[in-house]
């Protein structure tokens, strides 16, 4: 066997982090993978260390673009749970809403960015365009389409009015009506199916030994939801279905999300209807004063977009953190990436690595070499999407054969 | 409340005994066990057959002075259970767990990375996050590591250097507000060597306008 290495990486196109893929290829069958991470990495933990809790919050919102209130949810209600600080429901309930309007907008970005990648352009412009939908919502309540700078410790920054609610309601109705559609999409259209079934194949005992979270581990039929087993911020009180299915490809992923979104309607409809009076902030609230925080340690954890997110805080007596461990989704999810990969085609890979939903901006080439002779040719992206598309008959005969 | 948590604490009491360190249940789906490094994997393996705690979310590490303190963030046992465990900074080794949660590699790569961990037996101990030109014995996450200490000493900054010699008294002010602890060591590394370079360069006029500065000051 002849082999050959294609690197993939640290700036790539299904990337949008620069990572490094480096892939052994026989053929066109992948045969081994492997990732080197750390291009991105910010020392945002040492920076949370320098500085107090107050200023924390602002640093955390910007771990992430497209999940930053997640992040900043996770650090806050640990802190309120050092501090003994109990926060108003109202306040936890307008937590919870931004909370399922971000991930609204996270899956229909995904929604868009797969369709994309499936070579259904159409899909990905009429899923950004419906996103327009709930950024217009998130831009009304807190000011901003990202970082919505909504926490703060002790409740939320920002009340809703009437008039409001009953354009958020407007919205989620016309939002509920296009994803029936994406439904649709991802169930039966056949150029979709085709693609993305029994492509990056996750068996369900695979992903519980990886410790995959959210839509990738929901997807391979491991049930696990943050919300439904932490019931942290309003979630003991809003009824919703935890979306699971064993389809184990990259269209179970997809139904997952999309499944996902129509509950986040739901449960948005039903937070609006049933949203509690009374203040939005704690009295106690150190809204602005950086609190000292009585000596302790609290793991919070908070399912976002992409799966949990688990904050780690340790305290000591003073007004800065000691330590604060975050460990986002997507890292929990990459060593999927390596096994979903393994035995399919190389054309499945920009597929594969966006269906995890890893945070990515992109350039728009790989280069493939051939160690034996020392080439080296540059592929773009299209002509990689291409391929991938021409590809579909035999990815089907090869999930037969699976 | 804490039924699954106290079933969990008195069953780990009762097969290790002296062993378990330390158990704390602060609320209702979390807590913490603590037990010393060799018995680690044995309390892991009972966990995850008797409690079905498969689920991994992370590895954290802290510095807590001369020991390193891991918590392994485990879940699916109907709880959240922190498993912590501390290792002396001048030995940091311990067993790698990924024969029992393969899910661990990365974390324990990630700890190995950041705060100079040796991980006994890990099928992979690559570097992770620092880059391949990453001095070593330096671990970014222990708290001896400033981030200035990556930085040649002339590229140095700090918000609080007097610029004018009028402006001194709002700058010592300033002075006291600013904590970086490893800025103020270079401020006074750097004073015995003003009077030895009269240089006209801006680095060192800046030097001797802050020395005027702080003796007008004393004299004061």
């Amino acid at each position: 066997m002849v082999e050959v290495t294609i690197p993939i990486g640290p700036q790539h196109p299904a990337l949008k982090e620069p990572e490094y893929f480096t892939l052994k290829v026989d053929g066109e069958t992948i045969v081994d993978v492997d990732v080197r991470l750390g291009y991105a990495h910010r020392g945002i933990e040492k920076a949370a260390e320098s500085r107090d809790y107050i200023q924390n919050i602002y640093l955390i919102e910007r771990v992430c673009g497209i999940c930053s209130h997640s992040h900043t949810t996770a650090f806050v209600q640990g802190v309120e749970e050092l501090m003994h600080l109990e926060v108003p429901k109202r306040g936890l309930y307008i937590r919870t809403l931004v909370g399922e309007l971000e991930r609204v907008h996270s899956h229909l970005l995904w929604v868009g960015v797969a369709g994309h990648e499936v070579g259904f352009d159409t899909l990905f412009m009429y899923a950004w365009r419906d996103r327009e939908i709930v950024q217009d919502i998130l831009e009304m309540i807190s000011g901003n389409r990202v970082n919505y700078a909504m926490n703060t410790i002790g409740g939320v920054r920002r009340d809703i009015s009437d008039a409001q609610i009953s354009t958020i309601l407007r919205g989620v109705k016309k939002l509920e009506e296009r994803t029936k559609y994406y439904l649709k999409v991802a169930t039966s259209e056949s150029t979709f199916l085709a693609r993305a079934s029994g492509v990056g194949y996750l068996r369900k005992e695979v992903a519980k030994q990886l410790c995959a979270v959210g839509p990738t581990a929901r997807g391979s039929g491991v049930d696990i939801d943050a919300r439904r087993d932490d019931k942290y911020a309003a979630y003991g009180e809003i009824p919703f279905e935890v979306i699971t299915t064993d389809m184990c490809d990259v269209l179970g992923r997809a139904y997952v999300r999309v499944m996902e979104t129509v509950e986040s309607c739901k449960m948005i409809k039903y937070m609006l209807e049933h949203l509690p009076s009374g203040p939005y902030i704690a009295e106690k609230s150190p809204s602005k004063v950086p609190p000292k925080v009585p000596t302790g340690e609290v793991v919070s954890y908070y399912e976002a977009p992409r799966g949990e997110d688990i904050h780690y805080i340790k305290s000591n007596g003073t007004n800065k953190p000691e330590r604060v461990k975050i460990r986002a989704p997507t890292l929990a999810n990459f060593t999927s990436i390596a096994e979903c990969l393994k035995g399919g085609n190389i054309a499945d890979v920009p597929l594969v690595i966006a269906a995890i939903d890893p945070c990515m901006s992109c350039t728009d080439r790989m280069i493939v070499a051939d160690v034996n002779e020392w080439t080296k040719k540059v592929v773009t992206m299209d002509e990689l999407r291409k391929l991938g598309n021409c590809r579909n008959s035999k990815v089907n005969t090869m999930n037969s054969k699976r | 409340m804490t039924d699954t948590e106290n079933k969990i604490k008195e069953k780990l009491t009762e097969k290790f005994n002296t062993r378990i360190q330390e158990v704390t249940i602060p609320r209702v789906r979390r807590m913490f066990v603590r037990v010393d490094s060799e018995t680690l994997h044995e309390v892991l393996k009972f966990l995850y057959d008797e409690f079905k705690f498969t689920h991994l979310s992370t590895i954290s590490g802290a510095d807590i002075g001369t020991e390193i303190e891991f918590v392994y963030h485990l879940a699916g046992g109907g709880t959240f259970l922190g498993l912590k465990t501390r290792v002396p900074k001048s030995d940091p080794t311990v067993k790698t767990i990924t024969a029992i949660i393969p899910g661990a590699n990365w974390y324990e790569r990630e700890l190995q990375d950041m705060f100079g961990v040796k991980i006994e037996g890990h099928p992979d101990p690559r570097r992770l996050i620092l880059p391949e030109d990453w001095p070593d014995n330096t671990f970014p996450l222990r708290k001896d590591w400033k981030a200035e200490s990556m930085l040649p000493k002339e590229m140095w900054w700090s918000p609080e250097e007097p610029a004018k010699e009028t402006k001194t008294e709002k700058v010592e002010k300033k002075e006291s507000i600013v904590q970086n602890e490893a800025v103020a060591i270079v401020a006074v590394k750097e004073k015995p060597e003003i009077p030895q370079t009269p240089s006209p360069a801006p680095p060192a006029a800046r030097k001797t306008s802050r020395k005027t500065g702080q003796k007008a000051n004393k004299e004061a």
